[in-house]
């Protein structure tokens, strides 16, 4: 073949869409002449170039990571008779034996955190900024809340990504709201001044009490609260309580 | 979906997942449409699951299910569609000599760097990708983005494999030739010291 004629197959064959004998021929007139090969390579780096322009952004990340998390619980098969008497007895004991942790549960800032985080999971939330950068969701919050903000470094580490920020209120407190996934489910955090605790009375009886248990657990959300030397972290998710305290402690070290 | 299947979907899901978003972002019309397309099509995916073959392209099933949501999300811009599809897509061939001549030497100096050169161009490429007609947009996209074989890009939209290979070729003509229009307005040949010669 001619040079005029391997270049009409040079998607193709960078495609790897040749059949054996064509593609032969191809490779061994491109191991002959410099001017063809020096034209493929290029036209595979223009391809490679486009291609890499093309990649998704944080944006669609978190619209990627909600949908996948709205899918698989939207896809929970619906229980059985047995698993609901079952689940009855359950809860019957659980209520019965349990009757301490379901009041600790009901704490006020436990309570609306918990309502925030729905709220964001209803997707009738949605995020002022958005990045992966832990430097831009604190500098977002310089000079819109009467203390600063400081978003630990070591989470990405441990598979707990930073997807955005925002400002809320939490019994009309303005508090930090971080949002993180863990293989796609949203964990939220929340960051208020030690001043604020007043305006959670339940919160500031038992937060640092050696009693008080340090997470909840409400259906399928788990919640996690902690003093630091800057005021209390609230995070919450459907996640293992261990994942959310690796997270507030992570915070706690980073205000001391 | 029992417990085992979401587990397996959930891993599945990973590696196609940086796919799957780009593919859904550059083929909505709309930015605002793009939850609402991954949205549906992972809960269609989720429904649909049990027939999945395992061994087969998880990918490639999984894209048809963008490819699918991300058509009806567009439909609501279809007038946009429409002036689009009948905008003159053989303009091409239809240059003048010095223009054709103008490309050539816009295209060779952009093959000599085109990291260089389309590291200047982020925001264009987007655009010229956008601006290739539904179809033919999808199909670029498959291939550059999910990396799908032509056959696999046929059966996603039930297409014969020819008019996957013509497609792509007319895709990859148009978007060159769009590139080069860049290169040369923003006159980075000049200021890249190329030859600019016309």
């Amino acid at each position: 073949m001619q040079c005029d004629e391997i270049r009409r197959w040079i998607s193709p064959y960078l495609d790897s869409e040749l059949d054996p004998h064509t593609n032969f021929e191809i490779a061994q007139h491109l191991d002959g002449c410099a001017a063809c090969r020096q034209a493929f390579e290029a036209e595979q780096q223009l391809e490679t170039s486009v291609a890499a322009s093309l990649s998704s952004d944080p944006q669609t990340e978190a619209a990627w990571d909600q949908a996948v998390h709205r899918a698989i619980a939207g896809s929970r098969s619906r229980p059985r008779r047995w698993q609901l008497a079952v689940a009855a007895v359950v809860l019957f004991v659980g209520l019965v034996g349990g009757w301490r942790g379901w009041t600790m549960a009901r704490q006020d800032l436990v309570r609306s955190a918990l309502r925030n985080h729905q709220e964001y999971l209803a997707n009738r939330m949605t995020l002022d900024v958005q990045s992966g950068a832990p430097q831009t969701a604190e500098a977002f919050f310089v000079n819109k809340l009467p203390f600063p903000v400081r978003c630990p470094r070591n989470l990405t580490d441990q598979g707990i990504r930073l997807i955005g920020a925002r400002l809320c209120h939490l019994n009309h407190v303005p508090v930090a709201y971080i949002l993180y996934h863990v293989d796609s489910r949203p964990i939220s955090v929340f960051l208020l001044d030690a001043d604020s605790l007043g305006q959670f009375r339940q919160a500031a009886e038992t937060l640092g009490h050696p009693d008080a248990p340090r997470g909840y657990r409400v259906g399928r959300s788990v919640i996690v609260t902690a003093r630091s030397a800057l005021g209390v972290i609230c995070a919450v998710g459907e996640v293992p309580q261990a994942t959310l305290e690796r997270i507030v402690d992570s915070y706690a070290s980073e205000s001391t | 979906m029992d417990r085992q299947s979401r587990d397996r979907f959930t891993e599945l899901l990973k590696p196609v997942a940086r796919a799957a978003q780009a593919y859904a972002r550059h083929l909505a019309w709309s930015r605002n449409d793009v939850e609402d397309i991954l949205q549906t099509a992972l809960l269609n995916a989720t429904q649909k699951f049990g027939d999945y073959a395992e061994g087969t392209s998880f990918k490639a099933w999984l894209l048809q299910f963008v490819t699918y949501a991300a058509f009806n999300a567009n439909r609501r811009h279809e007038q946009i569609d429409a002036h689009e599809l009948m905008a003159d897509t053989e303009a091409l061939d239809r240059l003048s000599a010095v223009e054709v001549l103008t490309h050539e030497v816009a295209y060779a100096e952009l093959l000599k760097a085109p990291d260089r050169m389309l590291g200047q161009l982020g925001q264009e490429i987007q655009e010229a990708v956008r601006a290739l007609p539904a179809k033919r947009r999808s199909i670029f996209l498959l291939r550059a983005i999910g990396e799908l074989s032509y056959r696999e890009i046929a059966d996603v939209l039930a297409v014969p494999v020819g008019t996957v290979m013509g497609e792509l070729w007319r895709a990859r003509k148009e978007l060159r030739a769009a590139l080069c229009e860049y290169v040369q307005q923003q006159g980075l040949l000049r200021e890249e010291g190329g030859t600019h010669a016309v």
